[in-house]
């Protein structure tokens, strides 16, 4: 369909508005304006009846025209209901509580850091497990005081002149150590490493050679 | 009660509009029950297909339900409605290719009205049945235009925001709406001019 963008010729240009006056949505100066023109003219107001009794014969067609089905509205209305009870029910206080939990809950199995920690922790596990399990490193050479291997025990009479320096230089020539006395009669015990009867033979003859220290120097027999 | 819209009555429309933006489901139920039936017979002059229309019609109201926030009341309420019902339409026709009316809607159409005042005259009857025959002869944008004004009562710059056209072409249409209309009647043997 394609009208003409114009009134045809002889038309009088205010019946275009006149539909609107019968209808009544004109602006009170539009109104007024056809009301002065409609006074003078009688084929405009002729216009005028026919767009009012096309207004009410219109009216009567539609009122009695057919009406969707009562379907129509329970289905539509029933979907509402349940959009608005959705609405409230993520809106109330203690669902969203709930929803808030459930959410941060969730949030800890998400895929950001979880991996992350988890490769870290078997890392963690794997190198503790490498750390027990290696040899032991070399000693470093410090000396303890403990005796390492088959020790004896030689009973030695300290010269009275003798120093404490010079005490000590004859322990660590013989890697001894005191490990007992003074007893009552001026005596003291001292540990030796040996290997074998001979070793410690060899330990007892280093002891009474230093003279000017050692008094005396006997075995211990256990 | 007529349930079409006055300017005072939609000014309640508007009211009725902001409570359901509000979320109030008994302001949509009367909202529904006020234009349900004007959208349907509208949508029926777009789709000429009355369970497409049924399906406009409840696509329409649940958008009207969804979107009552954002309604600018720069055109009447029901411009608003009617808009949104229009689009939905034209979106139903093109999907479903459907470009003319069916024999459907011509029988739906003639049902008789079960609440109708049976104090009418004959003549009356009459007329409204010949009126009913020759407005299903004219094209889709007459029918319509001839509704949106004589019916739905809206202005014309409404009209023009509503169809996307010029506010002159409004007029123009409704004239020559009108004219094809009298040809129609007088070819169905009606004496009286309209």
């Amino acid at each position: 369909m394609n009208d003409p963008d114009t009134l045809p010729a002889g038309v009088h240009a205010e019946v275009a508005l006149l539909p609107w006056y019968v209808n009544g949505t004109l602006s009170p100066s539009e109104r007024s304006q056809l009301d002065r023109h409609l006074e003078s003219c009688p084929s405009c107001r002729q216009e005028l009846d026919e767009l009012t009794r096309l207004k009410n014969d219109l009216a009567s067609v539609y009122r009695s025209a057919f009406e969707p089905s009562p379907r129509l509205s329970q289905s539509v209305l029933s979907a509402v209901a349940r959009e608005s009870h959705d609405r409230e029910s993520s809106q109330s206080p203690s669902w969203s509580w709930l929803v808030g939990m459930d959410q941060w809950f969730r949030s800890l199995f998400l895929p950001r850091w979880v991996p992350t920690a988890a490769v870290l922790a078997l890392v963690m596990q794997l190198g503790l497990l490498l750390w027990v399990t290696a040899p032991q490193p070399p000693s470093d050479g410090v000396a303890t005081r403990s005796l390492s291997g088959p020790s004896a025990k030689i009973s030695v009479t300290l010269q009275p002149t003798a120093t404490e320096e010079q005490i000590r230089t004859v322990l660590q020539h013989i890697h001894g150590q005191v490990v007992g006395g003074p007893t009552p009669d001026g005596r003291y015990i001292i540990g030796v490493g040996v290997v074998d009867d001979a070793a410690m033979q060899q330990k007892l003859a280093q002891l009474r050679e230093r003279t000017e220290v050692i008094r005396s120097a006997e075995i211990v027999t256990p | 009660m007529d349930s079409r819209t006055t300017y005072q009555h939609d000014m309640s429309d508007s009211d009725l509009l902001a409570a359901v933006a509000s979320g109030d489901q008994s302001a949509f139920e009367r909202l529904y029950r006020l234009y349900e039936k004007r959208i349907f017979q509208y949508v029926c002059t777009l789709v000429f297909d009355v369970a497409l229309a049924e399906e406009v019609v409840g696509d329409t109201m649940i958008a009207v339900w969804r979107g009552a926030g954002t309604y600018g009341r720069t055109a009447r309420v029901s411009t608003w409605i009617f808009g949104i019902a229009r689009h939905k339409a034209l979106d139903a026709v093109r999907r479903s290719g459907r470009a003319r009316r069916e024999t459907e809607l011509d029988g739906a159409m003639q049902l008789p009205n079960p609440q109708a005042d049976p104090s009418e005259g004959v003549l009356q009857t009459e007329m409204a049945g010949l009126t009913q025959r020759a407005l299903a002869a004219l094209s889709r944008d007459h029918q319509e235009i001839l509704r949106l004004v004589f019916y739905e009562e809206l202005p014309y710059e409404d009209i023009a925001t509503l169809l996307a056209i010029p506010t002159n072409t409004v007029k123009t249409r409704v004239f020559y709406a009108k004219q094809q209309l009298k040809r129609q009647l007088e070819r169905l043997g009606h004496k009286e001019t309209i």
